[in-house]
């Protein structure tokens, strides 16, 4: 951190190895458009590497705070309306060499891809926070700015909503 | 004393149901204030075996949903655009704004109208200023620096970069 505070490029890129990934995927899995996401976690990096100076131990956690920052920019590109639902493919589903996934898992992720961007924003932020980016129920509920009782419900519904969904789809 | 015990595994049978159904099959991913207490309660009640197994399903759907590899070059990219804004060799705050996004549109739109205005204006007082000669090159520096202020006056950089 100290490195990161004098600017020094490579604790910048250690930095952005380091969070890269998960800031990326947090927004890949609530933005539709992959440059968005992109874009987004650009946005991210580069405001944590800012900020860097005013790092000070025992502040709120640095994860907290980037999914803080992420998921805003993410609210404002969904409500500015920029993402539009096509009809075509999602472009994150992983179609590099996996020999222990057939084309069924490939289908099956895409028709768990669609229910999900189906849910209500609120139960699919949930979901994306709880299941896919392992936080805690407090900091997830923080970060929603909704009580854990709040959250747990919205966690239920989209749950539930999801069985109904994908009744049908089995992995291999 | 013994309904007060009863009363609390049924309470408690109930906060298990209510957490598989939250967060699923996985005690990792249960609140960690709960999870010795509702393990405990799991093994006592073969009841929620069905509601486990729900969870479990949905569970494994979900993760398939795979996300693609981080692009190569992304990474290297993000920080050379980090380097530039605050790094040993950063440049000076006016220079600093990225004006084409990653797939090469403008993401500070001020940044490029604001230049092309603030130039027009330039050449306009060039030219009514006739003491001065004509527009020098020295006025698209200037013009920059003036964007700069602009730009300010729409608010700190913070603020901007939170449109963006």
């Amino acid at each position: 951190m100290a490195a990161a505070a004098r600017g020094e490029p490579a604790a910048a890129r250690a930095l952005i190895d380091g969070k890269l990934p998960r800031v990326l995927a947090l927004a890949r899995r609530m933005l539709k458009d992959s440059a968005e996401a992109e874009d987004v976690a650009q946005e991210v990096l580069l405001r944590t590497w800012r900020q860097a100076p005013a790092w000070r131990a025992g502040a709120a956690r640095l994860d907290t705070w980037m999914h803080r920052v992420a998921l805003n920019l993410c609210y404002d590109r969904l409500r500015r309306g920029r993402e539009q639902p096509t009809a075509e493919p999602p472009e994150q589903i992983d179609t590099g060499p996996a020999p222990d996934r057939g084309l069924a898992a490939q289908d099956v992720g895409r028709a768990v891809e669609s229910a999900l961007r189906a849910l209500p924003e609120r139960q699919r932020t949930a979901i994306v926070l709880c299941h896919y980016q392992e936080l805690g129920n407090i900091e997830a509920a923080a970060l929603m700015e909704v009580s854990v009782e709040a959250l747990e419900s919205l966690l239920s519904r989209a749950r539930r909503s999801l069985r109904a969904a994908l009744a049908d789809a089995r992995p291999d | 004393m013994r309904d007060r015990i009863d009363e609390a595994m049924t309470m408690n049978d109930e906060r298990l149901r209510t957490l598989i159904e939250a967060y699923g099959a996985w005690p990792d991913r249960w609140p960690e204030a709960e999870r010795n207490a509702a393990l405990a309660a799991l093994a006592n009640l073969p009841e929620a075996d069905e509601a486990l197994r729900e969870a479990q399903a949905l569970d494994a759907l979900l993760d398939t949903w795979r996300l693609a590899p981080v692009p190569d070059d992304l990474a290297g990219r993000i920080a050379a655009r980090a380097v530039a804004q605050r790094g040993p060799n950063a440049r000076r705050p006016a220079d600093r704004r990225p004006v084409l996004g990653l797939r090469g549109r403008p993401v500070a739109w001020m940044s490029s109208a604001g230049l092309a205005a603030a130039c027009a204006a330039g050449v306009l007082v060039g030219v009514q200023l006739g003491d001065l000669g004509a527009a020098r090159a020295g006025d698209a520096e200037a013009a920059g620096n003036l964007l700069d202020g602009g730009a300010t006056a729409f608010g700190a950089p913070a603020d901007l970069e939170k449109s963006g």
